[in-house]
């Protein structure tokens, strides 16, 4: 009986969702990588090229471009999110008349569609009829008007306030269940020993949050890298491909160029870039816990 | 004061939270000749509404969306639920192992297995279909469905297993009979969250779908034109279309919503 339990009898259980994730991840993952070594473009199937792709890349500024914008568009944007998310997460921890109302409110942006996002801050930003140049051009005249998505750096800033918008609430849910996860006596114990506000915050609150944190914050990184959906809607990588970002990038390679090789060069360095991002996390998280191990 | 601060943040944040969504509502019921001249919110017309549900293809791209989603749902919970019965009924070997690797699968950039993806299906004939988009999403939308499942079934006791092999249930009966009853709450849970993500999903329904008619409804709206001569008052129209069933998910699935995302995400 006992034998009867063990991998091989659970094989025929896992063997669908292995199968259907084999054929669509593991195999697509390994063959992009396997096109990145050969010279197939639209209309020719190819052969191997060793490591000409990756020579091209390393001596195209377009890619370099692409990663700087998007490393600096990642990390902007999560250490505002992260921040701003544990702000109203901690507002939201006291009852209040309305908290529901709240939460669910603050659901929405998460909750839509990315390209909804992108074309709800498209229209605001819209240098003719745009809410904001509408009210610039009302109290200051015509000539207030800003380009939000066709200048630099102006359209930095919007596309940050447009992901900021759409994601923060991704932290402050997480980082809510979080806080609502502590032991409510350890608080009482830190009031009672005299601690403040804001030491019990710094001291209490954030150590115990930690893992938690650095979690969420991993996760809307490693998302933040792969970013395509709302700088396809809301800049198309432009003005002059100021925004192009790395999943884009490989996007163009692979449609407007048609060179399905080198497309898949980018494909594999931006798959190289999650690993290593993956890889970051976990090293974090073991100090961070070998470290409260020490303290504790 | 004290407790007056936390509360002016919440409701703060709130309102940036909504006023965008508001304005573009307020936005597609306005009349066209009155956007032209920069007055949102100048008078009341569905006409926006009737344009776009009428002359143009974004009906059926709500439709796709919407048999799409459903679809990799249910593939997505039958799938992920005989895995995790396996995943915590059985002593799998490296179990820890493969339920990391599932983490990382919804996380990684989609493009370093779009392009195959796109060669593959353009080879097999399968670019504008429902397939294409099914299984990825479904691939995609499992680890998701495992995770939850599986810490869902890890607190249900084993002497009900037990109970119902020595009444000669075989594993399968025991999973639907015994089992599925009790987590049926948590499928519902899980169900709601991958049909979000499977409706809201853009750039691999954008590279695998090149007619009009195939699109789902995040790929019809970015590509919408409008039919107008100020195409804002359709786009706007059009956004809220795909948006509404998302709010009305929000509202009425929130909690559950919430539970899946944070019980995958946290656990």
């Amino acid at each position: 009986m006992r034998e009867r339990m063990g991998t091989a009898a659970a094989l025929p259980y896992l063997a669908p969702a292995l199968v259907v994730v084999g054929l669509v991840v593991l195999l697509p993952l390994v063959a992009t990588v396997g096109l990145s070594f050969t010279d197939a473009a639209r209309g020719s199937a190819g052969h191997f090229a060793g490591l000409a792709q990756y020579a091209k890349l390393a001596g195209d500024a377009g890619f370099w471009r692409a990663l700087v914008f998007t490393t600096l568009f990642a990390v902007g944007t999560v250490a505002v999110e992260v921040a701003l998310g544990l702000a109203v997460a901690g507002a939201l921890v006291p009852a209040f008349r309305g908290r529901g109302w709240v939460r669910v409110l603050l659901l929405l942006p998460w909750a839509l569609p990315t390209v909804v996002a992108g074309r709800i801050w498209e229209w605001l930003f819209h240098y003719q009829y745009g809410v904001f140049n509408l009210l610039l051009a009302g109290a200051f005249g015509e000539g207030a008007r800003v380009d939000w998505l066709g200048s630099i750096p102006t359209v930095y800033f919007s596309l940050g306030i447009a992901d900021i918008w759409k994601t923060t609430p991704y932290v402050i849910i997480l980082a809510l269940a979080a806080l609502l996860t502590l032991d409510a006596e350890v608080m009482a114990a830190a009031r009672l020993d005299g601690a403040r506000g804001g030491f019990i915050v710094r001291k209490v609150v954030l150590p115990l949050i930690a893992p938690a944190l650095l979690i969420v914050a991993a996760f809307r990184l490693v998302d933040a890298f792969r970013v395509f959906d709302l700088i396809y809607v809301l800049t198309g990588g432009g003005p002059g491909g100021s925004t192009v970002s790395v999943s884009l990038y490989a996007y163009q390679q692979l449609f407007a160029v048609g060179d399905f090789a080198y497309a898949a060069a980018v494909a594999t360095a931006s798959f190289a870039i999650f690993l290593l991002l993956a890889l970051a996390y976990v090293v974090v998280y073991q100090r961070s816990r070998a470290f409260r191990g020490g303290v504790l | 004061m004290k407790r007056g601060f936390p509360i002016a943040v919440a409701w703060l944040a709130a309102v940036f939270a909504v006023a965008p969504i508001l304005w573009v509502l307020i936005t597609s019921v306005t009349p066209a000749e009155k956007l032209v001249q920069g007055r949102v919110g100048a008078g009341f017309s569905l006409a926006s509404y009737i344009r776009v549900l009428s002359h143009t293809e974004f009906p059926l791209c709500i439709i796709n969306s919407a048999l799409v989603a459903l679809l990799t749902t249910l593939f997505t919970l039958a799938l992920g639920l005989i895995a995790a019965y396996a995943l915590t009924r059985f002593r799998v070997v490296a179990k820890p192992l493969i339920l990391a690797l599932l983490l990382a699968i919804p996380l990684f950039p989609q493009i370093s297995i779009l392009i195959y993806l796109y060669l593959a299906a353009s080879r097999l004939g399968l670019i504008n279909t429902y397939a294409a988009l099914i299984v990825p999403y479904t691939a995609l939308a499992l680890p998701l469905a495992i995770w939850y499942l599986v810490a869902v079934l890890d607190d249900i006791p084993r002497d009900l297993d037990n109970a119902a092999r020595l009444d000669g249930c075989a594993p399968l009966r025991t999973l639907t009979s015994v089992l599925m009853p009790l987590v049926l709450p948590s499928m519902v849970a899980v169900g709601l969250l991958v049909f979000l993500l499977s409706w809201n999903e853009f750039i691999i329904a954008l590279v695998l779908t090149t007619d009009a008619k195939a699109r789902t409804a995040p790929v019809g709206l970015a590509m919408f034109q409008g039919t107008h001569y100020i195409p804002w008052a359709d786009i706007t129209a059009a956004a809220v279309v795909v948006l509404l069933p998302v709010v009305l998910l929000a509202f009425f699935g929130q909690r559950m919503l919430v539970a899946g995302l944070t019980r995958g995400a946290l656990k």
